[in-house]
C-alpha cells in the first residue's frame, strides 16, 4: 500500500505541492492527472524518494521512506516519461546491475523471461545507443519489473510505445494490479487513466481538487449527466477550481 | 529581406548576451566569469590593449626574406586546406541553420541566396572572435609592419575559408547528385595533386638551381632558393590565390597595403561567387545536419554528451562477472568500470609507449652513455606516476560527477549513501591505482643505479614500494573532493563527460581546480606530518629501507580521512535534492 500523508514540496518561495494525502491499496491502480505544473512529476519523485519532500510522510507497505528508506525502496519501482539508461552498458547488463542493487535472486531466469515477454530479446547484447525510444522504455519497464515491486510508478507510461507495445503496458499494469501492487499512472491520456485506473486523483497547483472513482466523482457532481467521461469530469473540475472564476 | 536578416541577427546576439548577463545574478556565474575574464586579460587581453604597442613598426633586425618564407609556408598551409574537403570521405554535409531557422524560413518566400547570405553574416562573429584571438597569438603583431593589416588579413583568410567551406560541400553534394562517388572525386583531386607535385618537381629539375647542401647552407642562400621556385613556374601560379590572401599582412606601408588588398579581395569574390551560384540543393542535407547538431547541442546542455558517442555494436567488455547478490556498492563499481572502459588499453599504453621509446632511442643513443635512456625513460614514468596521482582525479570522472545526471534513477534504488559513494569513487580510484602502479614499476625497473648518489637497487624498491602505497591513497583524496564538491555545489562543477565552454565555464574550471589543490593539500597535512616522523624515527634503525613503512603509516592515516569522508558524503548523499541542485524543477 502507498500512503502519502500531508506532502508538501517547496522550490524557494513556490510550492509545487501543498498538503497532499491519499492512498493507494493493493491491487488499486490510481491516476494521477491535472494541467501542466500541477505537481503530478513532483508528487511522483517524492513519493520514490529521488527528492526529498519539504513537510509529510511518505509509506510503501508501512515501510516510512524517511525512516526506512532502503526497506521502502526495495518494494518500489519508478519508471519515468523519459527512460533513463546508462550509456554503456548492454540491455543484459542493465538487468544485471538492477538485480545487484536489488539482490534479486535467480535473476537469468527472471531476466529471460522479462525479455521474451517485452521482446527485447534479440537485444540483449545492444546498448542504448542501439535501442529505439520504444525499446529502451521497454527496458526500463523490464529493470523495473525485475525484483516484483509492490509499489509501481508510472510518468506517462505509453510514451514511446508501438501499438503492440502499449497493448503490453496495459495488460502488464492490469496483471501487477492483480497480483496486489499498488500502482500509481500519471498521465495526460485522459482515456488510458479511464480504462486502467479504479481511482482518480485531480491535482491543480499543487492541490488536490479531487480524489475518488470516477462513478463517485459522478455522484458527487449531479450537474454533469450520467454518461459522462474523464475528460469533461477534468474540465469541469479544473476549471471550476480557477480561483476567481465562476 | 537584409532587414529582416539583420533585425534577426541583432535580435538574437542582443538577447545571447541579455541572457548571459541575467545569469550573472547567480553568485555562481557572476564569480566564474570574473575569473574567467581574469584569466582571458592575463593571458590574452592584456598585450592587445597596454599602451604603447599599436603602431610598431617592422623591427629593422627581421629580414624581409623571412617574410617571404611566412608567406609561402602559410600559402601552403591553405592549399592543403583547401584541398582536405575533396579527399575527406563523406558527401558534402549541407549548410548550418539551427533548427528554427530551417523552420521558419526554408518554407518562407526566401531566395536560396538570401538564406546563404544570411549564413555568411552569421559566421562572421566567429570569424572576428576568430581573428582576435589569431592577431593575439601572433604576439599581436609586433613582427609585422602593422597590426592593421594582419587584422584584415586574417579576416580575410578566415572569411575565404567559411565561404570556400561552404561552396565546398555545395559542391561535393551535387557531385553526388549527378552520380560522381567519393572515390571518382578522390581520385581526380589526387590526380591533379600529383600532377602539381610532378609540375613542380620538373621545374625544378630544369629551371631552379639544385639547393646547397644542408650542412653548408646559409639563411640568405635558402631564403633565395625558396624565393626562386615560389616566384615562378607552377608553385607561383598554383600559390598565387592564397599568396594575394596573405600577401597584405607584409605590406610595408598603407599604399602598398591597400594596393595587395585588390588581389585578396578579388579571390575572395571568386569564392563568393562560386557559393551564390552553387545549384546544389542544400535544404535536405541542411536539415539532417541541424537535427544532428540539436541533438548534440541538447545533450550539451543537459550533460549526456558522451566523449565519444558509443558506436553501434560496440558494446564494452565487463570486468568481471558481477554476481546478482552482496553487497550494492560492487554493483556501481562494476558499472562505473565498464563507463571508463579501455582500462587494459590504458596500461598497455603506459607500458608499450616507454617501451617503444625506449628501444628507438636506444638506436639512436650512439655512444651517449648506456645510462641516458633508461633515466629518460625512468624519470619520465615517474613524473608521469606523480602527474596521475594529482590530476587524475580530474582527469578520470566516471563517479558522482557522470552519475548525478542519472541521479532519478540512482536515488530509487535501495541503496545507502555511503554505498552509493563508496561504490562510485571506487572505479576511478582503482584506475589510477593500476596506472600509477605500472607507471613506477616501469620508473623502479628501468631507472640506473646513481653510485654518486647512493641511491641503490634496494633504495629504488623501497621508493618504488613507498610511492605505490602512498600514490593510490592520494589519489583516493583527490577523488572523494571532487565527489564532494559535486555534492555540495553541482552547480559549481562541470557534470558529465561533455566540456563545457564558455567564460563562465573556463573560471568555473580554475575556482574548481584551485580548490581542489588547497583541499588535497589539507588534506594531505596530517599523513605528512605522520611520514615524516615514521620516517626520522626509523632512518636512524633501518635507514631508506624505512621508506615503505613510513608510507604504510601515511597511507592509514590518509584512509582513515578517506572512511570519514565517505560516510559523511553519504550523509551529504542522502539529504541531496536534486531538484534545487541541479537547476531543474520538475513541477
Amino acid at each position: 500500500m502507498i500512503e502519502v500523508t500531508g506532502l508538501t514540496k517547496i522550490y524557494g518561495t513556490f510550492a509545487a505541492v501543498t498538503d497532499l494525502s491519499f492512498q493507494v491499496k493493493s491491487g488499486e491502480v490510481l491516476g494521477l492527472v491535472g494541467p501542466n505544473g500541477a505537481g503530478k512529476t513532483t508528487t511522483l519523485r517524492c513519493a520514490v524518494g529521488i527528492i526529498p519532500p519539504a513537510q509529510g510522510e511518505i509509506r510503501i507497505d508501512g515501510h516510512s521512506l524517511r525512516e526506512s528508506p532502503l526497506e521502502a525502496k526495495r518494494l518500489i519501482s519508478f519508471m519515468p516519461d523519459e527512460p533513463r539508461l546508462f550509456d554503456y552498458l548492454t540491455v543484459m547488463e542493465h538487468l544485471q546491475f538492477t538485480a545487484r542493487v536489488y539482490g534479486v535472486r535467480d535473476f537469468e531466469i527472471k531476466a529471460t523471461q522479462l525479455l521474451e515477454e517485452l521482446e527485447l530479446s534479440e537485444k540483449k547484447d545492444a546498448i542504448p545507443s542501439e535501442l529505439s525510444r520504444g525499446m529502451k522504455q521497454k527496458l526500463v519497464i523490464a529493470c523495473g519489473l525485475l525484483h516484483a515491486p509492490t509499489a509501481l510508478f508510472f510518468d506517462e507510461p505509453l510514451t514511446g510505445l508501438d501499438p503492440i507495445g502499449i497493448r503490453r503496458m496495459k495488460s502488464t499494469i492490469l496483471r501487477r494490479a492483480r497480483d496486489g501492487a499498488s500502482i500509481i499512472i500519471s498521465s495526460h491520456l485522459l482515456h488510458l487513466v479511464e480504462e486502467l485506473c479504479d481511482s482518480v486523483l485531480i491535482l491543480k497547483s499543487g492541490r488536490k481538487v479531487i480524489h475518488s472513482s470516477i462513478d463517485d466523482i459522478l455522484r458527487s457532481l449531479p450537474e454533469l449527466k450520467g454518461d459522462t467521461n474523464l475528460e469533461e469530469i477534468f474540465f469541469h473540475v479544473t476549471a471550476e477550481a480557477e480561483p476567481g472564476e465562476k | 529581406m537584409i532587414r529582416a536578416f539583420s533585425f534577426y541577427l541583432l535580435c538574437t546576439y542582443k538577447n545571447m548576451a541579455l541572457s548571459r548577463l541575467r545569469r550573472l545574478r547567480q553568485p555562481k556565474y557572476l564569480v566564474s566569469a570574473l575569473v574567467g575574464l581574469a584569466y582571458f586579460y592575463f593571458f590574452l587581453g592584456r598585450q592587445f590593449f597596454s599602451p604603447g604597442r599599436s603602431h610598431t613598426r617592422l623591427p629593422q633586425v627581421i629580414d624581409p626574406g623571412f617574410f617571404l618564407l611566412a608567406e609561402v609556408g602559410f600559402a601552403v598551409l591553405l592549399l592543403v586546406v583547401v584541398l582536405l574537403p575533396w579527399l575527406w570521405p563523406g558527401g558534402g554535409g549541407g549548410v548550418l541553420f539551427t533548427e528554427a531557422e530551417i523552420q521558419f524560413l526554408f518554407p518562407a518566400p526566401v531566395s536560396r541566396r538570401s538564406l546563404l547570405r544570411l549564413r555568411l553574416a552569421k559566421a562572421q562573429l566567429g570569424i572576428l572572435f576568430g581573428v582576435f584571438v589569431s592577431v593575439v597569438f601572433f604576439g599581436r603583431g609586433q613582427f609585422f609592419p602593422h597590426t592593421s593589416f594582419l587584422l584584415v588579413t586574417f579576416w580575410l583568410v578566415y572569411s575565404f575559408l567559411s565561404c570556400y567551406n561552404m561552396a565546398a560541400s555545395l559542391a561535393k553534394r551535387s557531385l553526388i547528385e549527378h552520380g560522381v562517388s567519393g572515390l571518382r572525386r578522390q581520385a581526380w583531386v589526387l590526380g591533379l595533386v600529383a600532377l602539381t607535385l610532378a609540375s613542380i618537381a620538373v621545374w625544378l629539375k630544369w629551371f631552379i638551381p639544385v639547393p646547397p647542401l644542408l650542412e653548408k647552407v646559409t639563411l640568405q642562400e635558402a631564403l633565395r632558393w625558396v624565393s626562386a621556385v615560389a616566384e615562378s613556374g607552377p608553385a607561383f601560379i598554383f600559390l598565387w590565390p592564397f599568396r594575394a590572401l596573405l600577401h597584405p599582412a607584409f605590406s610595408p606601408d598603407f599604399g602598398t597595403f591597400f594596393f595587395r588588398l585588390l588581389p585578396a579581395l578579388a579571390v575572395l569574390a571568386v569564392v563568393y561567387l562560386w557559393l551564390i551560384r552553387s545549384d546544389a540543393r542544400f535544404e535536405e542535407a541542411s536539415i539532417e545536419r541541424a537535427e544532428k547538431v540539436a541533438r548534440k547541442l541538447e545533450a550539451v546542455r543537459t550533460g549526456r554528451l558522451p566523449v565519444k558517442p558509443p558506436r553501434a555494436g560496440k558494446a564494452r567488455r565487463p570486468p568481471f562477472a558481477l554476481a546478482s547478490q552482496g553487497s550494492p556498492h560492487v554493483a556501481l563499481f562494476w558499472k562505473n568500470l565498464i563507463s571508463a572502459g579501455g582500462i587494459h588499453a590504458r596500461i598497455r599504453i603506459l607500458v608499450l609507449v616507454p617501451l617503444l621509446v625506449m628501444i628507438g632511442l636506444s638506436i639512436f643513443d650512439q655512444g651517449g652513455g648506456r645510462q641516458t635512456v633508461p633515466t629518460i625513460i625512468g624519470l619520465t614514468t615517474g613524473a608521469l606516476a606523480c602527474f596521475f596521482t594529482i590530476l587524475g582525479p580530474l582527469m578520470v570522472r566516471d563517479d558522482l560527477r557522470n552519475d548525478l545526471l542519472q541521479v532519478d534513477l540512482i536515488k530509487t534504488y535501495p541503496i545507502s549513501g555511503q554505498s552509493v559513494v563508496l561504490g562510485e569513487v571506487l572505479a576511478p580510484s582503482v584506475i589510477l591505482a593500476l596506472m600509477e602502479w605500472t607507471l613506477i614499476l616501469i620508473s623502479a625497473a628501468v631507472l640506473p643505479s646513481m653510485d654518486k648518489t647512493r641511491l641503490l637497487p634496494v633504495h629504488r624498491f623501497a621508493f618504488g614500494l613507498g610511492a605505490a602505497i602512498l600514490f593510490p591513497c592520494i589519489s583516493l583524496i583527490g577523488l572523494l573532493i571532487q565527489n564532494a564538491a559535486a555534492l555540495l555545489f553541482p552547480g559549481w562543477l562541470q557534470l558529465g563527460k561533455a566540456q563545457q565552454r564558455g567564460i563562465e565555464a573556463t573560471g568555473q574550471r580554475l575556482i574548481t581546480t584551485v580548490a581542489t589543490a588547497v583541499l588535497l593539500v589539507l588534506a594531505a597535512l596530517p599523513a605528512a606530518i605522520a611520514f615524516a616522523a615514521s620516517f626520522f624515527l626509523g632512518y636512524w634503525l633501518i635507514g631508506l629501507a624505512v621508506v615503505p613503512m613510513a608510507a604504510l603509516v601515511a597511507a592509514f592515516v590518509i584512509l582513515a580521512e578517506a572512511w570519514i569522508a565517505v560516510i559523511w558524503m553519504g550523509h551529504l548523499y542522502d539529504r541531496f535534492d536534486p531538484s534545487l541542485e541541479l537547476d531543474t524543477v520538475h513541477p
